[in-house]
């Protein structure tokens, strides 16, 4: 019997042996979730309605849209996509809102980050990714979403942001009160044919 | 335009697995546009119009993008990501690869510059990683610490521009 209580021993040590190890687990697990990506659910796209559909606006009326707010010149807009949907103009709101969580969520300043390196395309792009996503919730809307980017030469002053000859980049929406430019760090947002740089567009894709 | 705080108030996360660490000392090669262009040039006769908005592009290493298109293709679940139409198509797909790369680098504390991954519309003459020829499509396109690459966002097939066989007939690529 007593030749046997080591062995017992070892037998009931062992669960307690092992119990480091599923601490480590436990640690390696709480490591990976630090390392999760977390975003705030993808923001419900704000689509202007025709009754039950959503209304639409195809890449040949934006190019007129786009010419009519002040863009000039050929060449100067790709799209991708036949149809696109159209946003509420006055539901924006929400998105510069997901936008902003989003970047805080991934510990970047978004309205600093005018002081840094800055790239109005990359939130131009997260925005139309977000957005699209969200859609795929929705029954078959079957169009794209309507946020491009638009570059342009920074000629003139716009709020904060200075006439300097810079190139820059802001996100464009296509929406039912018409196409709206908006800048995300300045939260700036103004209708394309009162934007100061409308003749200094370089190119506008959707 | 006061964002709307309150609307997302109640709304949950979306959690995504852990991506491939983000080495900065891995991310050292910077390109002008120019010099990526010139890239381009050389791979072909025709090279495509670059749209981009900064002038230098900050090359990812090689290796963190074959981790990062590894990443990648794991998202289509926990992103429910389908093919609808106009909707969410090829240029969705290459959109949103060059979205997430972004979001890395962002969350890395990255502030060098743009990355240099971008997507491109292309006709399709030749098949390529399962997309008949006769259309147009969208891929990827990755300047790395190894030089220029395409890659398949839908299935992650990465080939070097040079072997890519429509590497004459991009038309646009959109940094």
């Amino acid at each position: 019997m007593w030749r046997l209580l080591p062995i017992l021993l070892v037998g009931l040590l062992l669960p307690a042996r092992s119990a480091p190890g599923a601490e480590a687990v436990e640690k390696e697990k709480g490591k990976a979730a630090e390392r999760q990506v977390l975003l705030p659910a993808f923001p419900a796209p704000p689509l202007a309605m025709d009754g039950r559909a959503p209304k639409r606006i195809s890449s040949l009326r934006l190019l007129r849209e786009l010419q009519r707010g002040g863009v000039r010149g050929w060449g100067k807009f790709d799209a991708t996509d036949g149809d696109y949907a159209l946003f509420r103009g006055d539901s924006l709101a929400v998105l510069g809102a997901w936008l902003e969580t989003a970047c805080k969520a991934l510990d970047y300043d978004l309205t600093g980050a005018r002081g840094r390196h800055y790239d109005g395309a990359v939130f131009s792009r997260l925005l139309n990714v977000a957005t699209s996503i969200a859609s795929l919730r929705e029954d078959a809307i079957n169009l794209a979403m309507p946020i491009g980017v638009l570059s342009c030469r920074r000629a003139e002053e716009w709020g904060e942001l200075p006439g300097d000859g810079k190139d820059d980049a802001y996100v464009i929406f296509a929406t039912d009160a018409g196409v709206l430019v908006y800048d995300p760090p300045t939260r700036q947002i103004i209708a394309l044919g009162d934007f100061p740089n409308r003749d200094h567009v370089i190119k506008v894709w959707f | 335009m006061d964002p709307d705080f309150e609307a997302l108030a109640k709304k949950s996360f979306v959690k995504l697995p852990p991506p491939p660490e983000w080495v900065a000392a891995e991310a050292a090669g910077v390109w002008t546009a120019d010099e990526l262009k010139a890239a381009f040039a050389r791979a072909t006769d025709t090279p495509p119009a670059v749209n981009h908005v900064r002038s230098e592009f900050l090359l990812p290493g090689a290796e963190w993008v074959r981790g990062y298109r590894a990443w990648f293709s794991k998202l289509e679940r926990p992103l429910k990501l389908r093919f609808e139409g106009d909707q969410w198509d090829c240029d969705n797909y290459a959109s949103c690869f060059v979205t997430f790369a972004d979001l890395l680098a962002l969350r890395a504390g990255e502030n060098r510059g743009t990355l240099a991954v971008g997507w491109a519309t292309v006709f399709y003459r030749h098949p390529f990683a399962g997309i008949e020829a006769g259309g147009a499509h969208a891929v990827v396109v990755v300047a790395t610490s190894e030089g220029l690459f395409v890659i398949e966002p839908q299935d992650g097939t990465m080939t070097r521009l040079e072997s890519f066989p429509n590497r004459d007939t991009i038309e646009a690529v959109y940094f």
